[in-house]
């Protein structure tokens, strides 16, 4: 378990997996500081989010400044750019050595940018094609014949 | 040299025009289609459609081995990506990153990158330069701000007019390289016997922390 009890966690881009990211951390009891430039971002929150909103640029290093970077143990990046996410993970791991950081990368090229860094990459497409290979093919002996 | 230019509207457009002159060898990858057209009518030299922060486009731009590649977007992120790939897949030998956002000229430093251009950090720096010293017409840093070269007119009431260098004590690492004389049609490379006059152009090498021990040496 990486995670444990009152960890600091970093998520950067409150969209639908930020978004749910934060409240489930939160409602497991991590301390959970949430950025987004975009402050309607946050109505996505529950109201019993018990973090900290934090409405600004994430890839100003001022904001990770403010947001304490250099105390969290987990940092996540998860805006809808792909080069924003991987600038947003290089400063977490290379600079400010948070231990765990996760990256969401929609193009899987982008794992070439992260290669040899401690960071994880996380990519929807190749977890959709597991889904579906799953789905189509899973026990399914007679594949062929689809 | 083989150079790519990656992105970019008006920058790309003059540095092309600049590179195309002396006969570079040019990849240019642009993402606005109305503008590749542009390039390349004005140009005469072929442009690649493509987002050039995307793995495939640059694979297919064929940039391996390049000599230098300059990333001009205006998207600070894409700018590292393009610089990063470059660098790390293609063994592009040196990568010019522009950025808008001065703070990231430090951070993309940090991040690997060789070259990190901002016009407002370049601004803020030679302001701060301008003020630092009076006199100065011109000043540049160079070699990652290791090495400043800066110019000052000698005027009547300056303690090295008449002296030879020889008699000017200079602080560690700082020469005078050069002398502009109005009277000399020639430059003048000065050497120990060489005696400073009223109105001469002195062009000073030094590092950042003697610039104003060079200055206070060539005044008092």
């Amino acid at each position: 378990m990486i995670l444990e009890k009152r960890k600091k966690v970093i998520i950067v881009g409150c969209g639908r997996l930020g978004g749910r990211l934060a409240s489930m951390l939160s409602d497991k009891g991590y301390q959970v500081v949430v950025i987004d430039n975009n402050e309607d971002a946050f109505m996505k929150l529950p109201e019993s989010f018990g973090g900290i909103e934090i409405a600004a640029d994430g890839i100003d290093l001022d904001t990770l400044k403010y947001a304490d970077i250099d105390e969290a143990s987990v940092f996540i990046a998860t805006t809808g750019n792909d080069n924003i996410n991987s600038l947003l993970s290089q400063i977490a791991s290379r600079l400010y050595g948070v231990p765990n950081v996760f990256v969401r990368f929609e193009d899987t090229d982008k794992e070439l940018l992260i290669r040899g860094f401690n960071i994880e990459g996380i990519y929807p497409f190749k977890l959709s094609m597991k889904a579906f290979e799953d789905s189509l093919l899973g026990n399914d002996e007679e594949e062929d014949e689809i | 040299m083989r150079i790519v230019v990656a992105g970019g509207r008006t920058q790309a457009d003059f540095l092309i025009g600049t590179l195309v002159k002396k006969k570079h060898k040019l990849i240019v990858i642009n993402d606005d289609k109305s503008y590749c057209e542009y390039l390349t009518n004005t140009h005469k030299t072929p442009v690649f459609l493509g987002d050039p922060s995307k793995y495939f486009v640059l694979n297919e731009a064929g940039i391996q081995g390049y000599d230098v590649l300059v990333a001009l977007t205006h998207r600070d992120a894409d700018n590292l990506a393009i610089c990063q790939y470059a660098k790390r897949c293609f063994g592009v030998k040196k990568v010019i990153c522009t950025v808008a956002n001065p703070k990231n000229v430090e951070l993309f430093k940090e991040l690997g990158m060789d070259s990190v251009i901002s016009s407002t950090h370049m601004v803020a720096q030679y302001i701060a330069q301008a003020t630092n010293i009076e006199n100065i017409t011109k000043g540049m840093n160079i070699e990652d701000d290791r090495v400043v070269i800066f110019e000052t007119v000698v005027e009547p009431t300056f303690g090295c007019v008449n002296k030879t260098l020889i008699d000017i004590t200079l602080p560690a690492n700082t020469i005078i390289g050069c002398i502009i004389r109005k009277t000399s049609a020639d430059i003048i490379v000065p050497t120990g016997t060489t005696e400073i006059k009223v109105g001469d152009k002195l062009l000073i090498i030094t590092s950042p922390e003697n610039q104003k021990k060079a200055e206070a040496a060539i005044r008092s």
